[in-house]
Parts: C-alpha cells; structure tokens; sequence
C-alpha cells in the first residue's frame, strides 16, 4: 500500500487528515461480526500501517467500497490471496471453487456490503452519516490496491481459520 | 441562470435564487429562524414571483434547521405557484428534515422530489431515459480535456455501449472512485493498458517512464480524481446531487473490475495518439 505522498498533501489544502477511532474500531467490530455469523469463523487484526519490511499477502482479488458522507468521504478495501477467497466462497455458499472468475468474484463485494452494513449502523447514530458507492471487484494476478491520500490511511492484517487477507480505510474529512 | 443572495449577517435569510427554462430553483441556506420571517416575505418573495410564471424548486440540501413560521412561508409558495399553474418541488431534503415534514403534517402538501433532475422529470420540464446521455457526456468531455490539460494528450471518445454479462474489458492500472447521490449510488473506474499509462505520464511528468512504478501509479488516481471532480461540477450543476468518494489506484496485468450491481454498466473506449483506454460508468438506483 502507498502510505505517503506530500504532493497530494499539497494539492489538498482544505482537508484535514484523520481517523476516529470510534471508526476504525467499528470497522474491526463489524468485520468480526461479519466473520463469525456467517462464516463461524474468529478473525484477528493487527495494524500494520507504516510497519516496514512486512511480508503481505499477495493479491489475487480486492474489493473496494466508497464511503461518503456529509463530513468524511473515504474508501474502504479489501485485498485476498486466492486461497483465502476461495475458503470463504466455500464457507459462505458451501460450493468448492479453484479459479477466480467473473461468476465468482461478486461473493467478496457482498461480504465487503455486509461488514459496511454493520459498520453503518455503528458509527451512523454516533454522528456520522456514511453512505456506500457501489463495490467494486478487481481480480487479475499480483495486484497492488492503493488509496490516494495515503496518509489517512488505515491498514490491517486480518487472520483467521480461513486464511489472511487485508482491510482498509482511508478518510479524508471534507470542510466546506 | 441568473443568481441573488443575501447575507446570513444580521438575522437575514441566507439564499439564492437561480433561474433555470421553466423552473426557478430557491436555495436556503443555514438556520431559518422566526426573526427571520418577516424580512423573508418582504424581499425575498416578491423576487420570486416576479416575471413570468415558473415552477419552483426549493433546494433543501444546505438547511440545517427550519422554525415552525417558515412552513407558513413555504406553504405559501407553494399555494401561489398552484395558484399561477405551477408547481413547487423539495429537493435534497435531508431525513431529519423530512421528519419534520411529516411531524408538521405538511409532508403532503411539501411536495419532495429526490434532486432537481427526479424535480424536473416530475414537473415535466424533462422525460426521464433508460441511459441518461446527460450523465455520460460530461465524463467524456472532462476525460478528454483532463488529457490535453494535463498531459498534452489528444482524446476522442468511440461510441459507447452498455456492458454485457459476458464482456470483459481488462486494464494494467485502472483508478476507481465510488459516487453516491440521493438518488443513485455507483462507481466510475479509469482503466488504461501499460503503455498508454506510461506515455501520458511520460508526457504529463515531462520524464520518460518505462514501467509502472509506486511514483507515478497515484496518477492513475490524481486523473480519475480530475475528470471525476470536473464531471462532477458540471452534473451537480444539471441537479444530480453528486458526492464522491476517495478514488483508489489498482496496478496488476490484465485485471478486471466488476461493479456489484444490477443496472448498467456503460463502457466508454478512448483513443489517443498514445494507445487506447476505457472508462466504465456504473449506476444503481
């Protein structure tokens, strides 16, 4: 992920950079929720935001959703391995599949929808009041995802029984 | 359109009115407060009503709070439009505001259209189409200025179509943003192959690139970014009401975007002196 550009800083001088916690901590709550109701499975984080020298799961798909919102716009993503979207397409709709393909990928925008959903209904009454772009999935071999304004951005590990993968959230606060 | 306004210092009504063919569109802004009533009914309404009769739009999209007395004001618009055989329509009204509305109990007579376009539809100044041309044309004009400005580059749109559930298009770096209105929420992604990637950047950076590097792979974003923004300006101006997310930047040989939904994908090719590229434009009520 590309986490700094101080030219995009420049040519942005009327936003502020940063993240509510209540935001990022909603967006982990949600995805836990996400993965233990309908995947029964137990998901650990851990940030990884600026950590150097990681070795990161490669990406096989991705899926991207715009956040918009009266005082924050954003983008929320997530980026898989093959074997860890093919273990949740499994867990999800119990059918066995080897090949990332058109008839497939949407499964992962749906999970991307849901962990929104929950997270909306979060952070919304709390003073936000978010809406979703449309997700969008990406597939192809060795993708690289990246945010522009990079350093807003929030970027975690997630790991469980059905492999690794990443999420995250990048926040722009918008003044008029 | 012709535009006058008055400041919100001193207890003033904050507003605009904007004169469009056949429609007059009211922009309140802020607090309405009771105080402000008074001055509001002065000089503000005889400027509304005065000239040829036209149907009213009340954009609601900057009012953070309306008094009790401003429903007499507004239903008074509405009453004298109906008198002149016109209409009034709400647009942008938020959903506290809408609740209010209904508490009030004049949600009946407040007529609420989604943005000025569902307002014009309504009013019948415009006919609703299955693929509304006015949205994709200024994605094709900022596209195409965006490359000359920025990169010297000369564009030309081909022809577009809707996507087929079977047609795949695949780019080398695409940027992706995400529009939300209220009445649609979608996305538009900027797809290019390697070369012509490299060829604009080249020109745009004014340094020769050979590969797609960390460096010059946001400017695959910074371009989805400007024709969206110039886009943007240029629609919300027509009354679609758009908001946009951050766009985000993908690198990977031939990959493929999908967009998650049910209504149309338009696909947009471009050529240039450069190479090819595509524009795909989603939208979902």
């Amino acid at each position: 992920m590309n986490s700094s550009n101080s030219d995009k800083k420049k040519s942005h001088k009327s936003c502020t950079y940063s993240i509510d916690p209540l935001i990022f901590r909603s967006l982990l709550e949600a995805a836990t929720e996400v993965f233990s109701v309908q995947l029964q499975s137990q998901l650990g984080f851990s940030l990884i935001t600026g950590k150097k020298n990681l070795q990161l799961p490669h990406v096989d798909i991705a899926s991207t959703l715009g956040l918009v919102g009266s005082k924050q716009v954003g983008m929320l993503s997530s980026c898989l391995p093959a074997s860890t979207f093919f273990a949740i397409y499994e867990r999800l709709l119990g059918d066995s599949i080897s090949k990332i393909s058109p008839e497939n990928a949407d499964a992962i925008a749906e999970i991307m929808n849901m962990i929104f959903g929950v997270f909306k209904a979060k952070v919304n009454p709390c003073g936000f009041d978010f809406s979703p772009s449309l997700p969008n999935i990406i597939f192809g071999s060795q993708l690289d995802l990246s945010h522009l304004h990079g350093p807003q951005l929030l970027q975690f590990l997630c790991q469980s029984d059905l492999g690794v993968f990443t999420l995250e959230i990048s926040l722009m606060e918008v003044i008029e | 359109m012709t535009t006058s306004s008055l400041e919100t210092r001193s207890k003033k009504p904050a507003y605009q009115i904007l004169r469009g063919e056949g429609y007059l569109t009211l922009k309140l802004s802020g607090a309405l407060d009771p105080e402000m009533v008074k001055i509001f009914e002065d000089e503000v309404l005889p400027e509304l009503f005065q000239g040829a009769p036209s149907h009213i739009v009340v954009n609601c999209e900057n009012l953070s709070s309306l008094s009790k007395p401003w429903f007499r004001i507004l239903l008074g618009i509405v009453h004298k439009t109906k008198q002149l055989n016109k209409e009034t329509r709400f647009i942008l009204v938020s959903q506290t505001m809408k609740t209010l509305f209904r508490t009030e109990g004049v949600d009946k007579a407040l007529k609420i259209s989604i943005n000025l376009r569902e307002a014009l539809v309504d009013l019948g100044l415009v006919t609703k189409k299955a693929l509304d041309v006015d949205f994709i044309n200024p994605f094709l004009d900022s596209t195409i200025h965006v490359l000359k400005v920025q990169a010297l580059v000369e564009s030309k749109a081909q022809k577009f179509f809707i996507k087929k559930e079977k047609d795949r298009f695949s780019g080398d770096i695409s940027g992706v943003i995400g529009i939300v209105s209220e009445s649609f929420n979608g996305s538009v992604v900027v797809s290019f192959p390697e070369a012509t990637f490299l060829k604009i950047m080249s020109k745009m950076m004014g340094e020769n690139f050979t590969s797609i590097t960390k460096e010059i792979s946001d400017g695959a974003a910074e371009i989805t970014n400007i024709i969206f923004g110039q886009s943007k300006l240029v629609l919300n101006e027509k009354g679609y009401g758009i908001k946009t997310a951050l766009p985000s930047v993908v690198t990977g040989r031939d990959h493929s975007v999908l967009s998650l939904t049910t209504g149309p994908v338009v696909v947009v090719p471009f050529e240039t002196e450069v190479g090819p590229f595509f524009i795909e434009i989603c939208l979902s009520t």
